[in-house]
């Protein structure tokens, strides 16, 4: 009994935690990354997941990539995606999958990933809102020419792009993928990329704006790189003691932003705006709570 | 702390510059007809297999997968090493990368080309023409800066790592297509 009380005050003041949404008509989603595990650890964020969607009702998810490690067997699937997140899968949200390094690229034909056979592609879950998933296993010219074309065409909409290998990182173990840095950051720049989203580091990192746009890296949703996080200048918030994931919200043009550890605990958040013209000067007012 | 910034913010700006203005090499025409056969000779024995009707079921697509590999793999039982890389392709190739990867400039890819390769990443195999890609492998990321330069591939077909050599591979059906022995320095 008094186990069990515990237990309720213990949720009840986690659920206090998650903060509901602020917008009536706001757009809402989850960020995952590196969850493929389909172990404990995952299974138990995944939970987290669904039970935060009581409180911040999110339409849909956006993976960042090694969406299924080791064999990809119709088991794997199984038991690596669809049976941690069930509750989020029989409750209508929609998983959008980017490729990691540890994903085969057959997973473009999965349709819970919703990746219409395409290694990357682009949606508009809302009128003003387009995301944009990168292989960034593999950026060739096509790839490029591509998201360029993508870019040109999304006119002034919140730009949001996501893949797998970070451009920032203050990671020890892999830190920023600077080559391919050197050919993205210039597309996302020209065409005034708010927000961009990856995983790989098995840990927590928001940087402080960098040319004008803010970077995540969301790749504990399973793993953990325990201290794999080193201090740099660019590192705006950091966790890597925690499994996490993060919800956001766009609203009009402002984007909030949570970071739910698997107690659903919130460790950071702030909010983005998203100025289309403001890219000479800093146009996010992200800030640590 | 502030010294490694710095050299980073310098190598970023080195690349970046660079980057913009890459040109890919001219493939050599027998290089791209040999790659125009093979994806004739692939649409021809996969035009047999229906896709999945319902795309969400994984073992149909692994099904689909493994046949299309099947019948490819029969269809080319004579593949040999060098088939597709022409000897003037594959030089081209290896120059291409040793240019990409030298010196202090060439630290960052030289680092990608680590990242999800086999030998690198704990699951070492040798790699032979006409096999499939073992499942429990990770993919290697290629640079980008190198892919820029190297001659354009058909969709569904990749330039990728094991260890220090080039394969060509096929996404679709998982085969290793062609090998280039140290194509790595």
């Amino acid at each position: 009994m008094f186990k069990k009380l515990i237990f309720a005050i213990f949720i009840a003041t986690a659920w206090a935690q998650v903060r509901p949404p602020v917008g009536k008509d706001s757009l809402r989603f989850a960020v995952i990354g590196d969850t493929g595990t389909g172990d404990r650890a995952a299974t138990r964020t995944a939970a987290r997941l669904a039970e935060a969607r009581g409180t911040f009702p999110f339409e849909f998810a956006v993976m960042m990539g090694d969406n299924i490690y080791g064999g990809e067997s119709p088991r794997d699937y199984q038991r690596k995606f669809e049976a941690p997140y069930k509750a989020l899968l029989d409750g209508g949200v929609k998983f959008y999958a980017s490729l990691g390094n540890h994903d085969e690229p057959t997973q473009i034909n999965y349709k819970n990933f919703n990746m219409n056979g395409q290694r990357y592609y682009t949606f508009r879950p809302r009128m003003g809102v387009r995301f944009f998933a990168l292989d960034s296993n593999y950026v060739d010219a096509r790839q490029l020419s591509w998201l360029e074309d993508a870019l040109k065409q999304s006119g002034s909409e919140w730009k949001i792009c996501f893949f797998h290998h970070p451009l920032y990182s203050s990671g020890e173990r892999h830190g920023p993928s600077l080559n391919t840095r050197a050919v993205l950051e210039p597309l996302f720049v020209k065409y005034q990329v708010s927000l961009v989203l990856t995983g790989h580091e098995h840990f927590y990192e928001r940087m402080k704006p960098q040319s004008g746009i803010t970077y995540f890296i969301v790749g504990a949703s399973a793993k953990l790189r325990r201290d794999g996080i080193a201090r740099t200048d660019i590192t705006a918030a950091g966790n890597a003691r925690d499994r996490s994931f993060v919800l956001m919200e766009i609203d009009g043009d402002q984007l909030h932003f949570q970071a739910i550890n698997q107690d659903l605990k919130v460790f950071d958040s702030g909010t983005i705006r998203r100025a289309v013209e403001l890219r000479e000067t800093e146009r996010s007012s992200a800030t640590k709570q | 702390m502030m010294q490694v910034l710095v050299f980073i913010g310098l190598l970023t700006t080195f690349l970046i510059s660079t980057a913009g203005d890459v040109k890919p090499i001219a493939p050599s025409k027998e290089f791209d007809s040999r790659l125009a056969e093979y994806v004739k000779l692939k649409e021809k024995v996969v035009s047999g297999f229906a896709e999945p009707v319902k795309k969400d079921d994984a073992q149909l697509i692994e099904a689909r997968k493994l046949a299309a590999a099947n019948a490819v793999r029969e269809a080319r039982s004579s593949a040999r090493q060098g088939d597709l890389f022409t000897p003037e392709t594959a030089e081209q190739i290896r120059r291409v990368i040793r240019s990409e990867l030298k010196g202090p400039a060439g630290s960052s890819a030289r680092k990608v080309t680590k990242q999800g390769n086999p030998t690198a990443e704990g699951t070492p195999f040798v790699p032979k023409v006409n096999v499939l890609y073992p499942k429990e492998a990770p993919l290697s990321t290629v640079p980008p800066t190198v892919l820029l330069r190297l001659p354009q591939l058909p969709k569904g077909i990749e330039y990728r790592f094991v260890g220090k050599t080039m394969i060509l591979y096929d996404a679709d059906t998982r085969l290793i297509l062609d090998l280039l022995p140290n194509a790595l320095p």
